[in-house]
């Protein structure tokens, strides 16, 4: 169906002129009632805004959550992103995935916690959690590729669709079967870093002895004026941005540069045509499922880090948002599913109280964008980087 | 060394599965119901399916190998199980583990260790789990049908000991017993004598008048009371009344279907004979005192329902070569027929089946409907609708919103600023649940318009990713807070009234009101056959044949000149408005509309009846209703596993039979488009 | 011992049998061609011997060794290497990563350096346009490239899939003047798929006709040049 699924090609140059905007506009009845919604949300924001309604620090805080909860969007987005390019499948058990991660993470950070590990060494602590997540999301991934998946490469598109969901749900109700209907609470972690970098948040001062720890990393709150506005400032809001892009920016690495990643490439591209060059084309599956599982498994420790609850069902909701995201940017396409998240994350974060909504409707929102960027431009906003045809 | 390499993997992969469930707690939760009583417990049972299972598997693998091998691939495979699981009673017992795995505060070790202690228990455990794998080896070396038939027997068995309390009121024994062995007569005379319908259909007649006279004669002189009384069995109206004419009907009947059946169709057949095994089983689950399965019981129902699974597809086979011999005309006489008094009989059932059954029926019904509608959208046009709980949440919501005090009936004032005294002369726009039935229908097939026309130019998946987005937006709107005064937000709508049928034109007594799981049990029913009808005839129309070229091949279809969006959307629309009938039907069922029952998993829920009991089968949707919907609401304990065994068997069946999706028509279909497109390419390359 | 060998391939499409029953050899140092009209099963003859499509019954056989079930990347490191129909190269990708693609299964990077050197010697035009994706290059080039990037696997047998499809005249000659002198001057066998049976004939020394899954003629490519049947069907004639 090559007219359905459009290549990277069609999309790398849209054309911007007003009179072309116009007409298709005109021919379009749908495009028209997309552009009159845009304009009323713009004009409902600015008359917020101007009126006082929503200031500018409300603003503030809610860009650095939306960062935040964006670049975990991002983190799980990537793994849709992965798999659908190269196997065209919505891996819909992908939030499982995530999930799985976070929740083994649970129990090796208790256990380090029993273990005075997570006081003593925190650094090191931190780092075997994300470790043992990422493990744990990699072993679901590749179980769920070689049991579920494999033997349905293939059969009609939407056999596998099913197949995911069953495995979403029998991953959800195994979690929650084995490890408990209660939610588990990560304990509370503090790691202190910069101490000359803050001096005023970082150092306290008993019995006239100033001592300096730095600010805390993860459990920190600080009440910062900045640019004139009051803000609520919570560090791991930072890390989380930064630590989200620095595993992205190693995942696109792998992509461009190794040879890996060059034959993920191939195979994304042309599946049949790869493996004529050698490549053994079910072990690079394998690992695109892998990478994705890694990126899944460590956002999932780290959402845990500043979420603190898990449960079984906490990777339903984000894994539909992340997969919004995925085609937001334009599925397939890496540097478009980071956007996406990023997008998505801070839409959610700003847009209620922007538009004067209730927070109830913060997942309608996500799921709203969901459905009109489906409808209105299901190539994504980046465009979508697909292989030609399935097989 | 190759079967005991196959024996090991196909064991340690239950194993694993069987010591995951052991985590789980599936064996101390089970301990406590009893299959048979004091005799097997449901633990033991679902130990017991697994280490036949793994021997099963290792056996059948080993099977070209001999005899020997056979058996020797299938200890090691029960061993494997037993193995892994006596670990885990080591490991229970050294470490404390029910911080990770919190079911462990019960420990396994209570229930597997048959009340033994450590040593012997895994002694024990060990040479059961060899035991059963050589008996699971056994049972692979016999030939299939019988094979076929002591595992249905003994499903079939168990299933009815988990549902001996709720059955146990339905018939008493003597009852089912002279129904049953008048239908055997009838079958048999049938069967020996019987050459064309008509004389089957009087052979039965004469045995089942005969047997009806007999009955008589022994209710007269007090044998049959005593027997009633000796049993005291107790259920709902008792089929042996008093009266001749009565008997004479009810037993007729009985006979003329045994006696049509023997030359019915091989589907009609075997429903009728299960029926009547069936009724049989029921009859000897009526036991006085006890809720639970006796022995003998158990006895009797397994070799029933094995003797029927060996029996009755030889029936059904020389039944058919009987049917197919029959004119068209005749062929449709015996069909219908049987139907109708299929019919008479679930019209009669719902005073036997009691209230519970009743409404766990309404709610398999209510999701029949739904099958049947979701079949139009996904089985007729190929389309994936994940959000179809969409509109089964309007056909509700729709109908709560039009019978009850709310916005729209109202005049626009919210119903909580209305006393209820003002309610007659303000809500003037309160409307029967008849019109608000239509309306409801009406508004669901609109929105299903709305809905499709944006999203139906996406391809497959994608359509279903945005359905579900759809189907949980409005999930979420509906409870959405301020919406109150029109959702009602988390609590919805409340006190929807039963529909009443109102002939007090014709006579003033003639007002009925559906009452009771059977008022909605009738209303349900008359559903299933209206979707029934609609669906069977869509499929035989010009609309239903350009389904068909569409879900072949789309591009051939669009070709042939066929408006491809139309027909999608006249699709999606038609399954809509079956999905808001049975939202409106629901929403009286549970006196309310309420958004926590429309939630994602409802649609799942039916688009899996489809695929496991379907293919686009209407037959395969009841099945299919019974086993997924039917079997949960009954055993009520088994809800804690219920999803996980959801998704275990959504997850299986794609890999089984990954083209379920396809029904039977449409693969010939294509092979017909892959012929012509070879015998095309051919006269090109000459 | 042929370099390669088919023996009665019967290859399915699902329930459509493409092969029925081919048998063919290529020994050492050879062209041989296959020739035959628009699904006659040239394409799938290719992609049995590579693994892509297993045959349902028959053999083949490199240098004795059974490959019949090989996975395909196995194949290709056996050193059977196939430049598909339609060229078939990675337009997103650049045309050296193409290149170095096609060295997949080596590991030695000096040797893997080297041998690009030599495809830029052949090819100048690639040289040129090393960094450009592969999706801008014309149908001439991407041909270059594909044989390229086949080179670059070190291939005992090169197997061409209708190199000639879409190409102009003038770039077909040149094609088929890189195919001689691989195997002049670099002794490459070559098994090549064709439709242009005029050109194709030009080149082998043996050829093969295949016919609806059929092998109809085997013989010489100089006595089938003469053959009036053939002549008819594919020659124009």
């Amino acid at each position: 169906m090559i007219q359905k699924s459009q290549t990277a090609f069609k999309n790398q140059s849209p054309r911007l002129s007003i009179n072309g905007l116009l007409n298709r506009t005109i021919q379009n009845p749908l495009r028209l009632i997309a552009i009159v919604l845009l304009v009323y949300i713009l004009v409902v924001a600015l008359s917020r805004l101007l009126g006082g309604d929503y200031r500018a620090d409300q603003f503030a805080r809610q860009l650095i959550f939306g960062l935040a909860q964006g670049s975990i969007y991002a983190l799980i987005a990537l793994g849709y992103t992965l798999v659908y390019g190269i196997l065209l499948m919505i891996n819909f058990a992908h939030g499982e995935v995530f999930m799985a991660g976070a929740y083994i993470g649970f129990f090796v950070i208790t256990a380090l916690n029993n273990a005075g590990l997570l006081v003593s060494q925190t650094l090191l602590a931190l780092l075997i959690t994300i470790f043992s997540g990422v493990i744990a999301s990699v072993i679901v991934a590749v179980a769920l590729e070689r049991i579920a998946y494999r033997p349905l490469r293939n059969a009609p598109r939407l056999v596998p669709l099913i197949t995911a969901i069953g495995a979403s749900i029998l991953l959800q109700q195994l979690f929650l079967r084995l490890f408990g209907v209660s939610t588990r609470r990560y304990p509370d972690v503090n790691l202190y870093a910069f101490p000359q970098l803050f001096p005023e948040l970082g150092c306290a001062t008993i019995n006239g002895e100033t001592i300096c720890r730095g600010i805390d990393l993860i459990g920190g709150r600080y009440d910062v004026v900045v640019f004139g506005l009051q803000l609520r400032v919570l560090p791991i809001h930072f890390l989380v941005f930064f630590l989200a892009l620095t595993f992205m920016a190693v995942l696109w690495f792998i992509v461009q540069r190794t040879r890996i990643g060059k034959a993920m490439r191939a195979v994304a591209e042309d599946k049949s045509t790869a493996a004529l060059m050698g490549i053994d084309v079910d072990q690079v599956i394998v690992i695109t499922f892998v990478l994705g599982a890694a990126l899944a498994g460590a956002g999932g420790v780290l959402f845990a880090l500043y979420n603190q609850q898990v449960s079984p069902f906490i990777g339903f909701i984000p894994g539909i948002k992340a997969f919004t995201a995925a085609v937001l940017g334009g599925i397939g396409n890496i540097p478009g599913a980071v956007f996406g998240g990023l997008f998505l994350g801070v839409v959610e974060s700003v847009a209620p109280s922007m538009l004067g909504l209730s927070q109830q409707l913060k997942d309608v929102i996500a799921f709203s964008m969901l459905v009109l960027v489906l409808i209105f431009r299901p190539t994504g906003i980046l465009g979508e980087v697909l292989a030609q045809k399935k097989a | 060394m190759n079967v005991i390499a196959g024996a090991l993997r196909y064991g340690l992969i239950l194993a694993l599965v069987t010591s995951v469930l052991a985590l789980t707690g599936i064996f101390t939760s089970f301990a406590n119901r009893e299959v048979i009583d004091d005799r097997l417990t449901l633990s033991a049972v679902v130990l017991g399916i697994f280490l036949l299972g793994a021997g099963g598997m290792a056996a059948t693998a080993a099977r070209p190998a001999g005899r020997a091998q056979t058996m020797l691939a299938g200890i090691i495979g029960g061993l494997c199980v037993g193995a892994a699981l006596a670990c885990l009673l080591i490991l229970e017992n050294a470490v404390n583990l029910s911080f990770v795995f919190p079911n462990l505060i019960n420990p396994i070790s209570r229930v597997l260790l048959f009340g033994l202690d450590p040593a012997s228990g895994i002694a024990l455990l060990l040479v059961l789990s060899a035991g059963m794998g050589a008996a699971a080896a056994g049972l692979v070396m016999l030939p299939a049908r019988l094979q076929r038939s002591l595992i249905l027997g003994a499903l079939i068995t168990t299933v009815v000991g988990l549902l001996q309390q709720q059955i146990r009121n339905v018939i008493p024994l003597h009852d089912a017993a002279a129904l049953a062995l008048t239908f055997g007569l009838g079958y048999a005379a049938a069967w020996r004598w019987g050459r064309s319908p008509l004389i089957k259909g009087l052979i039965g007649l004469s045995v089942g008048t005969a047997a009806a006279v007999i009955v008589f004669a022994l209710m007269q002189n007090s044998v049959l009371p005593q027997v009633g009384a000796a049993r005291s069995a107790v259920a709902s109206p008792s089929v042996t009344v008093q009266a001749l004419p009565v008997l004479v009907i009810i037993f007729g009947i009985t006979g003329v279907v045994s006696g049509l059946i023997t030359g019915a169709a091989r589907v009609i057949h075997n429903a009728a004979a299960q029926f009547a095994v069936t009724l049989l089983i029921l009859g000897i689950a009526n036991q006085r005192n006890t809720n639970i399965m006796t022995d003998g019981g158990a006895l009797l129902t397994f070799l029933l329902a094995a003797a029927g699974a060996w029996l009755i597809p030889m029936g059904g086979a020389r039944a058919d070569a009987h049917y197919q011999a029959l004119s068209r005309s005749s062929q449709r006489a015996v069909t219908r027929s049987v139907f109708a008094v299929g019919l008479l009989v679930l019209i009669a059932a719902p005073p036997f089946m009691g209230v519970y059954i009743t409404d766990v029926l309404n709610l398999v019904g209510i999701y029949i409907i739904l099958g049947i509608g979701l079949n139009v959208v996904v089985g007729y046009a190929g389309l994936l609708d994940l959000g179809y709980v969409a509109f089964f949440a309007v056909g509700a919501y729709t109908a709560g919103l039009l019978t009850t005090p709310s916005l729209l009936t109202c005049g626009g004032v919210p119903a909580r600023q209305i006393q209820a005294s003002q309610v007659s002369e303000v809500c003037t726009g309160i409307m029967t649940f008849w019109e608000a039935w239509i309306v409801a229908i009406v508004v669901a097939a609109v929105c299903g318009i709305l809905l499709g026309i944006p999203v139906l130019r996406l391809r497959g998946d994608y359509f279903a990713i945005v359905t579900l987005g759809f189907g949980e937006i409005i999930r979420l709107l509906v409870r959405f807070d301020d919406f109150k005064d029109l959702f009602g937000s988390a609590q919805g709508i409340a006190n929807i009234p039963r529909p009443i049928i109102d002939l007090t034109a014709l006579r003033p007594d003639w007002r009925f009101e559906l009452t009771g799981a059977s008022g909605i049990y009738y209303l349900v029913l008359a559903g299933i056959l209206l979707a029934a009808a609609m669906s069977a005839q869509l499929a035989r129309s010009k609309l239903g044949r350009s389904w068909m070229a569409l879900r072949a091949d789309e591009d051939v279809a669009q070709a042939m000149g066929i408006n491809l969006v139309q027909i999608k959307l006249t699709a999606f629309a038609i399954g809509a408005a079956f999905a808001g009938m049975a939202g409106a039907v629901q929403g009286t069922r549970l006196f309310g509309a309420y958004p926590d029952s429309y939630t994602l998993l409802v649609s799942i829920n039916v688009l899996s009846l489809i695929i496991i009991g379907g293919m686009g089968s209407i037959p395969g949707i009841v099945v299919g209703a019974f086993v997924l919907v039917g079997l949960p609401e009954a055993l009520r304990e088994l809800a804690d596993y219920r999803l996980l065994a959801f998704g275990a068997l959504l997850v299986t069946a794609m890999l089984v039979k990954p083209d379920g999706l396809l029904p039977p028509s449409v693969r010939k279909w294509s092979e017909i488009a892959a012929e012509r497109f070879e015998r095309d390419r051919k006269a090109n390359s000459q | 011992m042929s370099l390669l060998e088919i023996h009665d391939i019967h290859t399915f499409y699902g329930n459509i049998n493409a092969l029925k029953g081919v048998s063919l050899q290529v020994e050492e140092g050879e062209i041989v061609t296959l020739i035959g009209g628009n699904g006659a099963g040239k394409t799938t003859t290719l992609n049995t011997i590579c693994g892509i499509t297993p045959p349902r019954s028959g053999q083949v056989c490199l240098n004795g060794q059974d490959i019949t079930r090989l996975p395909p990347h196995k194949i290709v490191e056996l050193g059977v290497v196939q430049v598909p129909e339609g060229r078939k190269i990675f337009t997103r990708l650049t045309v050296r990563e193409n290149l170095e693609l096609g060295a997949f299964g080596r590991r030695d990077k000096t040797g893997i350096a080297r041998d690009i050197q030599s495809v830029f010697e052949r090819f100048p035009r690639l040289e040129e346009r090393q960094r450009q994706l592969g999706g801008t290059l014309s149908g001439g080039e991407q041909q270059m490239l594909a044989i390229g990037r086949a080179l670059m696997a070190q291939p005992r047998i090169l197997l061409l899939d209708e190199p000639s499809m879409g190409l102009a005249p003038l770039l077909v000659r040149e094609i088929f003047n890189v195919i001689v002198s691989l195997n002049a001057n670099s002794g490459t066998t070559i098994l090549l798929v064709e439709q242009n049976a005029l050109m194709a004939l030009a080149v082998a020394n043996r050829a093969y006709v295949l016919q609806s899954g059929y092998i109809t003629h085997a013989d010489s490519a100089e006595k089938l040049r003469h053959d009036p049947a053939i002549i008819e069907a594919y020659l124009g004639g």
